[in-house]
């Protein structure tokens, strides 16, 4: 999450004055607060969607923001409250995608085949995101929610509206999937 | 593997176990061979997510996101304008207003006339302009029964409203003026690639179907425009 790789808990003070410029109409501002975001937003949004979603949803995304910034207070970092804006975006359009999504085989456990990389090589990880993309629905938003974007459970719970058990048994759900990319 | 020791392995790693059912587990760690070879798997599993990187998009989508916000400013400029004229208008203001639209549909129409003044309905379909989809300026002047070329009309219906805003320019304010000219200038410089493309290329699908959205967004903004002068005058 945002929140963890950020020094100050606010951002940058070049980023805090892009904000302001931008809450003012100024669209070069928020061009760069874009440049600045773009790839952790698309990325979300692209583990939690897939591919063929991740451009629309992360124009949807900064479109949001741009219209919801006078809502944003400053509290907090830029990055944290349009990360939080779009996970709400994700996860309202994965409601809306539903039953629509067929690409998901079985429980997922069959999907998942073993890595052709060693663990020390970069294509692993190429194949890990591959793999998160055919996880079972619950297991891979609570995967990616915690795992990768640094989400505690009680966070997630909220979001998805299910208890701290359910996302705990999902994420090691997901866990002893994705296993199999690195058991030797 | 359905052993409840294992499913304690990810609280395990997250440090969620409390201390006794930790202390537990790290017995039974030390004890057994599998146990200890999944914990590891998961340690590694939890170490890539948390090392994925993330990667900016194939394509720039900023020209996109850029657009649409222009587009949701200009609608809502002249929300707010309307509404913070719902109560000053006069009758006489109001029957202005109404020749203004009046002579702005007159004016599209005869130039459409003064264009193609004897073709027949279907004469101006070329292959020039294969798939150009129906948009705002085809329901305005479909009813003429004189041009049914949509890039025509399009055209037509485009220069109409870009005379009219430029004749009343003076009466928007300058904030709305500049966010109208950027976006005109970014859709106009949409269809001007579209166009030197289509040049190399005339029959590309792609293409066509783009100049025409193009050219159909810009008309969707002038209308937009002339209906904020129609109101201010």
């Amino acid at each position: 999450m945002a929140e963890s790789r950020s020094d100050d808990p606010r951002g940058s003070p070049e980023e805090r004055k892009d904000v302001r410029r931008a809450s003012a109409g100024d669209m070069e501002a928020f061009e760069r607060l874009y440049r600045t975001h773009v790839a952790q937003i698309h990325g979300l949004a692209r583990r939690m969607l897939g591919e063929e979603w991740a451009d629309e949803l992360t124009q949807d995304v900064f479109v949001r923001a741009w219209s919801k910034l006078d809502t944003f207070r400053g509290d907090s970092a830029f990055g944290t409250w349009l990360h939080r804006v779009a996970v709400n975006l994700v996860l309202g359009r994965r409601k809306e995608l539903g039953r629509s999504r067929d690409r998901f085989i079985g429980d997922g456990e069959a999907a998942v085949q073993r890595a052709t990389g060693t663990m020390d090589s970069p294509a692993i990880r190429l194949e890990i995101e591959a793999a998160l993309t055919r996880l079972p629905d619950g297991a891979r938003q609570v995967f990616v929610l915690h795992d990768v974007e640094g989400y505690r459970h009680r966070e997630i719970a909220e979001l998805l509206g299910v208890t701290t058990g359910t996302t705990k048994a999902q994420l090691h759900r997901a866990r002893m999937i994705l296993r199999q990319y690195v058991s030797r | 593997m359905n052993d409840d020791r294992f499913h304690r392995l990810s609280e395990y790693l997250d440090g969620g176990l409390s201390p006794a059912d930790r202390a537990e587990l790290e017995r039974d760690l030390e004890s057994d061979v599998e146990l200890r070879t999944v914990l590891s798997e998961l340690r590694t599993v939890k170490q890539l997510g948390e090392a994925v990187t993330d990667l900016a998009p194939d394509t720039d989508l900023w020209p996109a996101i850029a657009e649409r916000i222009d587009a949701d400013r200009v609608v809502e400029l002249s929300s707010a304008r309307r509404a913070r004229r719902t109560f000053t208008f006069t009758v006489p203001q109001f029957a202005a207003a109404m020749i203004g639209a009046l002579l702005m549909g007159s004016g599209a129409l005869w130039m459409a006339r003064s264009v193609a003044p004897d073709a027949s309905p279907d004469a101006i379909q070329t292959a020039a302009d294969p798939v150009a989809e129906p948009d705002a300026g085809d329901v305005r002047l479909a009813a003429t029964g004189t041009v049914r070329n949509p890039s025509v009309k399009s055209d037509l219906a485009i220069a109409a409203l870009e005379q009219k805003l430029a004749e009343e320019r003076s009466t928007l304010d300058t904030s709305t003026v500049r966010i109208i000219e950027e976006s005109l200038a970014k859709i106009d410089r949409a269809i001007e690639s579209a166009t030197v493309a289509l040049d190399r290329d005339p029959g590309n699908m792609w293409l066509n179907r783009h100049l025409a959205d193009s050219k159909a967004r810009k008309l969707r903004l002038l209308e937009k425009a002339a209906a904020l002068s129609v109101v201010r005058t």
